[in-house]
């Protein structure tokens, strides 16, 4: 083994079926081995590193199955880890929303196929969302919020992040239920602007206001409104018509655009 | 990185009428900084300061030169940054890795996954948590999930370290080894500690006593 050979593998400089063949030849060989470790001890530092990433990979325990699904699908390694701590994450709250929005897709009457049977499932599937993101950050959610608001990550982009993640969860969440629906047709996606438009809301206000009032504002608000619409006009799905999707859609840009002017105030604006 | 210098100037941090913290001027060095004070004498209030939990009511902080106050310059001084607040700040559901690995994550350290988790691994290492990486934070004792937290402060080589009591529910052998952390990095840092024990921070370079939120008395050792 040449001095060039060795020099190269260290810069990390070789290519990585070289540097494979020289840390083989050098496991086999007891007194390369020990040259080797002679050796390194000039370049101690980079040793050490080395060290700590191989030893850390013998205690880093195996990423979530949100995590990994999160990789598979295309998210960076970093983004994926940041996702899979989302507190609102887990799978007893998933599990609890479908239990109770497949109660509220089936509700009433067994042999009732009108879509106004599906009126509390529609109701109900966008307030998941709003309190899916009102419990995923925020000192009132999140044990460690105080400390993530001093990486460069806090404000908006990490609540974003946590928002795209509980939308994840939620829409997969509500589709189950959707599709045990005894109502079959568009209506079954009729929460589906709703939600978004919801929780566009939510960050929108939360720039003015914790998360969590804005969500609960803005659900009262929606319940008040499908109540309302569905008292008036004597229809109880009136709210997820085209004229209600329509607006939620107005609402969904109008709450963009104001995100994109306040994008830096959940940056500097503190605990609440 | 070299560490930076604090600047506090004419800072005022108000809760509704109540005035948390007052400091006239204030410059901040590397080393170990130890601010002292009794319970309400704004210690906390001003470390969160420090560490851009919250901007100021009043006045600027500058760290290396760079003012606290535009989101680009709170990014660039967070990614030089570990904080430990004085609360439990460990969520009960992550495992010890993952919770240091998560702030590691989210505060850039690295260019790839091998960097960060050789920082997450020398992170565990100086505070006594490698037996622990898989264990979920719930299950662990109050002086352990201190150390995660410590550890979360430390990752990655922060130039600027703010630890609001650090040694709370540590042993003294936990504390032992949290003194040599801090030795380490005593040159290459500047660290700023709140603590009640004054013994302990007869050990840092300088003591700064709180009272009513301003500045009772500052002695370099």
């Amino acid at each position: 083994m040449t001095n060039a050979l060795f020099d190269a593998y260290r810069s990390g400089s070789l290519a990585a079926p070289a540097a494979r063949a020289f840390e083989d030849r050098v496991t086999a060989d007891e007194t390369l081995r020990a040259d080797v470790t002679a050796a390194a001890a000039i370049g101690t530092e980079r040793l050490a590193f080395g060290l700590d990433v191989v030893l850390a990979a013998t205690i880093a325990p195996r990423p979530s199955r949100f995590e990994r699904a999160a990789r598979r699908i295309g998210v960076p390694e970093r983004i994926a880890r940041v996702l899979a701590a989302t507190p609102a994450l887990r799978v007893a709250w998933c599990v609890a929303v479908l239990v109770v929005l497949v109660v509220a897709a089936s509700a009433g009457d067994a042999t009732d196929k009108s879509p106004q049977r599906l009126a509390p499932f529609l109701a109900l599937a966008p307030i998941v969302s709003v309190l899916g993101v009102a419990l995923s950050y925020g000192p009132f959610a999140d044990r460690s919020h105080e400390v993530t608001s001093t990486t460069p990550l806090a404000g908006l982009r990490l609540l974003m992040l946590r928002t795209a993640a509980v939308l994840v969860a939620a829409f997969t969440v509500s589709g189950l239920a959707a599709l045990l629906a005894p109502s079959k047709g568009l209506i079954q996606l009729a929460w589906l602007l709703p939600t978004i438009a919801l929780v566009g809301a939510t960050l929108t206000l939360s720039t003015r206001v914790s998360v969590q009032t804005a969500a609960s504002m803005v659900g009262a608000a929606w319940l008040v409104i499908v109540i309302v619409v569905g008292q008036v006009t004597n229809n109880a799905v009136a709210t997820f018509g085209a004229a209600g999707q329509i607006a939620c859609a107005g609402v969904t840009l109008i709450a963009a655009a104001v995100l994109v002017v306040r994008r830096d105030t959940h940056s500097v604006r503190g605990l609440e | 990185m070299s560490a930076p210098v604090v600047a506090v100037d004419r800072v005022e941090q108000h809760f509704g009428r109540r005035v948390a913290v007052r400091v006239g001027s204030l410059t901040l060095r590397p080393g170990i900084t130890f601010v002292t004070g009794a319970n309400g004498s704004g210690k906390t209030t001003l470390l969160r300061l420090l560490a851009t939990v919250m901007p100021p009511s009043v006045g600027s902080i500058t760290v290396g030169g760079v003012e606290l106050g535009a989101p680009e310059d709170l990014v660039s001084v967070r990614r030089r940054l570990g904080y430990a607040p004085q609360d439990d700040s460990v969520p009960p559901r992550l495992r010890t890795y993952d919770v240091i690995d998560t702030i590691a994550a989210m505060r850039e350290i690295g260019r790839d996954h091998t960097t960060r988790s050789a920082a997450v691994y020398s992170a565990m290492r100086s505070m006594d948590l490698l037996d622990v990486a898989s264990e979920r934070c719930g299950r662990l004792s109050g002086g352990t999930r201190r150390r995660v937290a410590l550890a979360a402060a430390v990752v990655g080589t922060p130039s600027l370290l703010v630890l609001d009591e650090p040694t709370a529910f540590l042993d003294a052998d936990q504390r032992g080894r949290l003194d040599l952390e801090l030795a380490r990095r005593r040159t290459s840092t500047t660290i700023v500690i709140a603590t009640h024990d004054r013994e302990w921070a007869r050990l840092g370079d300088r003591i700064i006593e709180l009272g009513s939120g301003e500045v009772l008395s500052d002695e370099s050792l």
